[in-house]
């Protein structure tokens, strides 16, 4: 009788390592998909949203922490996604910076945009301009939404 | 006695038992070693603050997405959102309090619309002004009634709220 039950422990254990390992890869790798896809979707959406509409203080921070978050999710699983918005982050930042008169950092974070933008468009260069009607574009887009 | 006259099926009854209780421990004990292990390796490139820090904004965000994704456009379940939302923002990070802000505030003028649609003019009034004063409190620059209006209406039409 023992052996029987040390028998069914035994393969009861195995059963459940096995079925809660295969549980456990396939629920962690959604999650990690679903946790970087809503960082990036939630921090992009409420930077942009705070450019359009709040003062340059609270823009900026939400902007900051974007790029923040972005850069973090960027070294640990490299994705086209990021680096778009990561360009796209930085201008928004550089031209909040204009509007504060502060053009040395306008073109620091002008030049980050451009160094994002080129990762995946090697051998062209966006100018400012074409940053500055690239994040109006996209503000028109959000705003339609 | 019933295990006397029947002793196989009493012994396959206890092992059944004996090998269910041992699927169930050994399920709970692999998932969660498979799950940290796999969140290790997932930040190894991160120091442990970003990481950590990383995880909670990763979580946060998830939940917000997903309680984002339930709302419809009745009072009943914006004001199911908004009490969501608070416990949500209270395990949050404080860096994204503001993010929480501004769906409340969305949630608050889509009330208020709703409201106003239905004739409490009072109780549009007072969510009129809860949405006002959290916009204010993340920098909106334009909380007027009109302002107000627009931002229900856009959110009322959207299917996407976020």
């Amino acid at each position: 009788m023992k052996t029987t039950f040390i028998i069914s422990a035994i393969l009861g254990l195995l059963a459940g390592i096995v079925w809660g390992r295969h549980t456990a890869m396939e629920g962690s790798q959604a999650m990690e998909s679903g946790t970087a896809t809503s960082a990036l979707n939630v921090t992009w959406t409420f930077s942009a949203r705070q450019f359009a509409h709040a003062d340059h203080d609270h823009a900026k921070s939400a902007i900051l922490e974007e790029v923040y978050v972005l850069q973090l999710l960027e070294r640990i699983t490299p994705n086209l996604a990021y680096r778009v918005a990561l360009s796209d982050g930085y201008a928004r930042l550089a031209m909040i910076e204009e509007y504060s008169n502060d053009r040395d950092a306008a073109h620091r974070a002008f030049e980050q945009a451009r160094i994002w933008f080129g990762k995946d468009h090697p051998g062209q260069e966006l100018t400012d301009d074409q940053m500055r009607q690239g994040v109006q574009r996209i503000d028109n887009v959000l705003d339609r939404r | 006695m019933a295990s006397v006259r029947f002793p196989l099926i009493t012994l396959f009854c206890r092992g059944l038992l004996i090998f269910t209780g041992c699927t169930y421990l050994g399920y709970r004990c692999s998932t969660m070693v498979v799950y940290r292990q796999q969140q290790r390796i997932w930040f190894s490139t991160l120091d442990r603050r970003d990481a950590e820090r990383l995880r909670q904004i990763g979580q946060a965000c998830l939940a917000y997405s997903l309680s984002a994704l339930t709302i419809q456009n009745t009072p009943a379940s914006v004001h199911g959102n908004i009490n969501h939302l608070a416990k949500i923002r209270k395990s949050a990070p404080p860096e994204l309090w503001p993010v929480f802000d501004l769906r409340a505030a969305k949630d608050y003028a889509m009330m208020a619309r709703l409201e106003q649609r239905a004739g409490d003019l009072g109780g549009a009034a007072g969510h009129k002004r809860q949405a006002a004063d959290l916009l204010r409190s993340i920098g909106w620059q334009d909380v007027s009634d009109d302002a107000l209006a627009r931002l229900a209406d856009k959110e009322l039409e959207s299917r996407v709220k976020n």
